[in-house]
């Protein structure tokens, strides 16, 4: 469905019988009204032929660009700033393929690295402060952080850099080594998704 | 700060010391910051914004009277404007009562004069009223009337405030 029209945040845009509500809109529950809750244009997406509820769904997408915000069920890729005993904090720089406009911080704790002989993680053999690493948000954590998890094989540091400056190429599961100089390094290093 | 599941609304109203005709009178403006929240917190669907704040600070210029109504309906056309989900927009009037007279949108020295005022401020389509204040002596029957004053303003308020936001959003999707 081509055309498209400006919205404003209390508008109807029609019954909940008739159309199902999307993104940037809601239903009213004393009246059954579809309204939008944004402003942006307006967009009536037809059902899939073979869907059993033949309502189109409209939606309102916003004129500005809504900054990207981590929420629990998402993958983010991070930046660790601080490795400590029990566990490791890390800025989150993307939510999925999208980078975020403010700073939101997360931390991984030890239970959450790797998902098998949880309690013989050793948090400085895991990563270090300036990996890049890919983690799934677990939760909303708590007033300062993100809870982030690594418990996965394709979960974990992307990106690291050794002593000696260079980008270092995973060897295993655990491991990484440098190019210049060979030394190893341990890491819990993300599966390449290929 | 506290951790909470819903997002939450800080409001701030303040005055510049020249914003009144008489210098640094600022004082008794203290409740308008909790007034500003009480009548912006019913339209925003702060469950869709967990762990966040949505801070909303108002600086008054210049004060001609009304002020208040001026700051809500700006703060909700701000929000809009910001991509906050709301339910409504929030479209605020004020009625001054002097005598047997009902003024809408009073100015300064027409406030000072005033017997009593009325301020409702009002989500224009769902024809719900998110706050109403009420002060001075009035009669049941110019209450009434200065209600339903202030409703058919606030739903035409509310529809010029439309299409000034549609406006906007149309010019910078260009």
């Amino acid at each position: 469905m081509g055309q498209e029209e400006m919205v404003t945040p209390g508008e109807v845009l029609g019954k909940a019988t008739e159309v199902k509500a999307g993104k940037g809109t809601y239903v009213a529950k004393h009246n059954g009204f579809v309204y939008a809750s944004l402003t942006g244009l307006l967009r009536t997406v037809s059902p899939p032929p073979e869907s059993p509820d033949q309502r189109p769904t409209v939606e309102v997408t916003g004129h500005k660009a809504h900054g990207a915000v981590p929420e629990p069920g998402s993958v983010v890729i991070a930046r660790i700033t601080k490795v400590m005993a029990r566990m490791a904090s890390a800025d989150i720089m993307c939510v999925g393929p999208k980078s975020v406009r403010e700073k939101f911080t997360g931390t991984i704790r030890q239970q959450d690295v790797r998902a098998t002989e949880i309690d013989k993680v050793d948090m400085h053999l895991s990563f270090r402060p300036g990996d890049i690493v890919r983690a799934l948000v677990l939760s909303l954590g708590d007033a300062r952080a993100y809870f982030l998890s690594t418990a996965k094989n394709e979960l974990g540091v992307v990106s690291a850099e050794s002593a000696a400056g260079g980008t270092m190429v995973p060897i295993s599961w655990t491991e990484m080594q440098c190019p210049l100089t060979g030394q190893i390094e341990q890491r819990k290093v993300a599966k390449n998704e290929s | 700060m506290m951790y909470s599941d819903i997002g939450r609304l800080n409001c701030n109203v303040s005055y510049t010391t020249f914003a009144a005709p008489v210098r640094g009178q600022g004082s008794d403006h203290k409740e308008f910051s909790s007034m500003l929240h009480k009548a912006l917190e019913g339209v925003i669907i702060l469950e869709t914004f967990p762990k966040t704040t949505v801070d909303v600070f108002a600086l008054v210029l210049e004060s001609g009277g009304s002020d208040l109504p001026v700051v809500v309906s700006c703060a909700s056309l701000a929000l809009a404007d910001a991509g906050i989900m709301m339910y409504d927009l929030v479209a605020s009037v004020s009625v001054s009562c002097l005598g047997k007279n009902l003024l809408i949108d009073p100015v300064l020295e027409e406030e000072s004069y005033q017997d009593g005022s009325l301020m409702i401020a009002c989500m224009p389509s769902r024809y719900e009223v998110t706050q109403l204040t009420v002060t001075g002596e009035w009669s049941t029957s110019k209450f009434n009337e200065a209600m339903q004053l202030c409703l058919d303003a606030s739903a035409k308020l509310g529809e010029i405030m439309r299409s000034c936001l549609k406006e906007a959003a149309s010019a910078t999707q260009e």
